[in-house]
């Protein structure tokens, strides 16, 4: 029963961390809020032009356990099912995933240099360079 | 055998990219990366006659017990980003063709250019995007199944081209609306269609995972005789196509429909219907498939006269007035293993007839297949 219970908290404790995602750009970037259509709709290479028409780069990390979360809650897909996903766009040319660095400082160096580049970080390491454009908590 | 030097390539990239992080891809420099996929394919039927479309078109018959690896292939993908706005893509795979040659084959080589607005146009080495499986008929990782339920001929015959298409994109609501229009020439796999232009509409209406796509498919051609001898220029085929994915809870369901006519050319017809279930990484499902082509007598220009004795081959049975069909019932799970790879098995009950024989056959055999498949 105590295996049980200990087994339930821990769902109910990843279930809130998946919510702890926000998405940002740097400070300096025109892009200033986006809706999570959007969100999904870039990251997932349905389009690459935000609502204003400005192309956007979605980029992000190899791997994460954000990246696990954050594409549980924008597709409901586990990786491999994104996988299968991806393959379809990139062998017919009409997609690339989102382009992936290995290590976080990378990432963070890639979005201050391109204002038009988003991704998603657990809500606890927002950094002083960055600004929220969608927030999963609200 | 060569295939056996086939399998080794494959599994040393396996083994390699086990070994590597996970990756969508080898990302070279910047603007180039390079992106594979594999399929290590074994078939085998309990009886003799049955013909299973092998992966690059031409027809592979199954000898009773006889494990064949046909749909063994591998495949590279090549991007290079031009400019923001120009992109070059260049695909190829070394699959069986006959006997045991692997030669590579040039699949898909195009400019793609991005007019902002989510419109692109592509000009170049083309694949038709008659049904959802015939752009993506080697990539076996990207479908549920071992095999893709499409005519491995393409639509009418007509598969890869060269031309030019433009893509839209409509984003409406929670609706995204694309648009796919194609023109070009492409390379009949029956030598006696030449001179061919072929045109492709698509509509494809999608919401998250589910979507809707209408096709349709219109080409002009000159047939000629196997002795080289015109039977009809401009003549024409019309082919629709409607099909849709949906997703419920963890329900999975395809359904797909084909109707083609044609001059002085089979009408061929397809159907498919599949229903699996996701639980986790192990997705069983049920499918049936069905295709037939309808042969009409070919009438011959006055005073040409066909070699005596039966048409090579391979070549279209000018006199032929029937129908070839297959129908398949089939019982099957696909199992993700890690991020990249997926084995699956399937079992099929297969009936095939022929109607246009001298001798008219109708053959059943259940077949089995194994495949494992992956992205490097």
């Amino acid at each position: 029963m105590r295996t049980f219970i200990a087994a339930l908290l821990l769902i109910m404790c990843s279930s809130t961390v998946g919510a702890e995602i926000v998405v940002v750009a740097s400070l300096d970037s025109p892009i200033s809020k986006m809706s999570q259509r959007e969100v999904t709709n870039i990251f997932m290479a349905k389009t690459n032009r935000n609502s204003e028409g400005k192309r956007v780069t979605a980029i992000e990390l190899s791997d994460s356990d954000c990246k696990t979360e954050f594409y549980k809650v924008i597709t409901g897909k586990t990786i491999s099912q994104l996988k299968s996903y991806w393959s379809k766009l990139i062998f017919t040319g009409k997609g690339k995933p989102p382009r992936s660095f290995d290590e976080n400082k990378s990432l963070v160096e890639e979005l201050n240099n391109n204002d038009y580049a988003v991704t998603y970080i657990p809500a606890n390491q927002l950094t002083q360079s960055m600004k929220v454009v969608y927030d999963f908590r609200n | 055998m060569a295939y056996k030097k086939y399998i080794r390539l494959i599994l040393i990239l396996v083994f390699l990219q086990a070994f590597s992080c996970a990756a969508y891809s080898v990302e070279i420099t910047e603007n180039l990366s390079l992106n594979g996929y594999f399929t290590i394919d074994a078939t085998m039927a309990d009886d003799n006659g049955i013909v299973l479309p092998s992966i690059l078109g031409s027809a592979s018959s199954l000898n009773k017990d006889e494990v064949v690896y046909d749909g063994t292939l591998i495949g590279v993908q090549l991007d290079y980003n031009i400019s923001d706005n120009l992109s070059l893509a260049i695909q190829g795979i070394s699959a069986k063709q006959s006997a045991d040659e692997y030669d590579p084959i040039l699949e898909w080589a195009y400019l793609k250019y991005d007019f902002g607005n989510d419109l692109f146009l592509r000009a170049g080495k083309l694949k038709l995007p008659f049904l959802q499986g015939t752009e993506l008929r080697y990539v076996g990782y990207s479908r549920l199944w071992v095999r893709p339920l499409v005519p491995s001929n393409g639509a009418g015959g007509f598969d890869d081209y060269e031309g030019i298409e433009l893509l839209k994109t409509y984003f409406i609501g929670d609706y995204n609306l694309k648009l796919h229009a194609a023109y070009g020439e492409s390379d009949h796999f029956k030598d006696v269609v030449k001179d061919n232009e072929v045109r492709l509409l698509s509509t494809q209406i999608e919401k998250d995972d589910n979507w809707l796509k209408i096709a349709l498919f219109n080409a002009y051609f000159d047939l000629y005789t196997y002795n080289d001898l015109i039977i009809q220029r401009d003549a024409k085929i019309n082919m629709i196509s409607l099909e849709a994915k949906y997703l419920v809870d963890s329900f999975i369901f395809h359904v797909g429909v084909t109707k083609g006519e044609a001059e002085s050319y089979p009408d061929m017809n397809i159907s498919y219907m599949s229903l699996g279930y996701q639980i986790d990484r192990l997705t069983p499902y049920i499918m049936y498939n069905a295709r037939s082509a309808e042969f009409s007598p070919v009438i011959l220009p006055a005073g040409a006269v066909l070699p005596p004795g039966p048409p090579p081959p391979g070549t279209l049975p000018l006199s032929a007035d029937g129908e070839r069909s297959s129908e398949a019932y089939a019982l099957g799970f696909r199992y993700d293993i890690g991020d990249s790879y997926a084995l699956k098995i399937q079992w099929d009950s297969v009936t095939m007839k022929d109607t246009i024989s001298p001798l008219p056959s109708e053959t059943d055999a259940d077949v089995y297949t194994v495949v494992f498949e992956g992205l490097f």
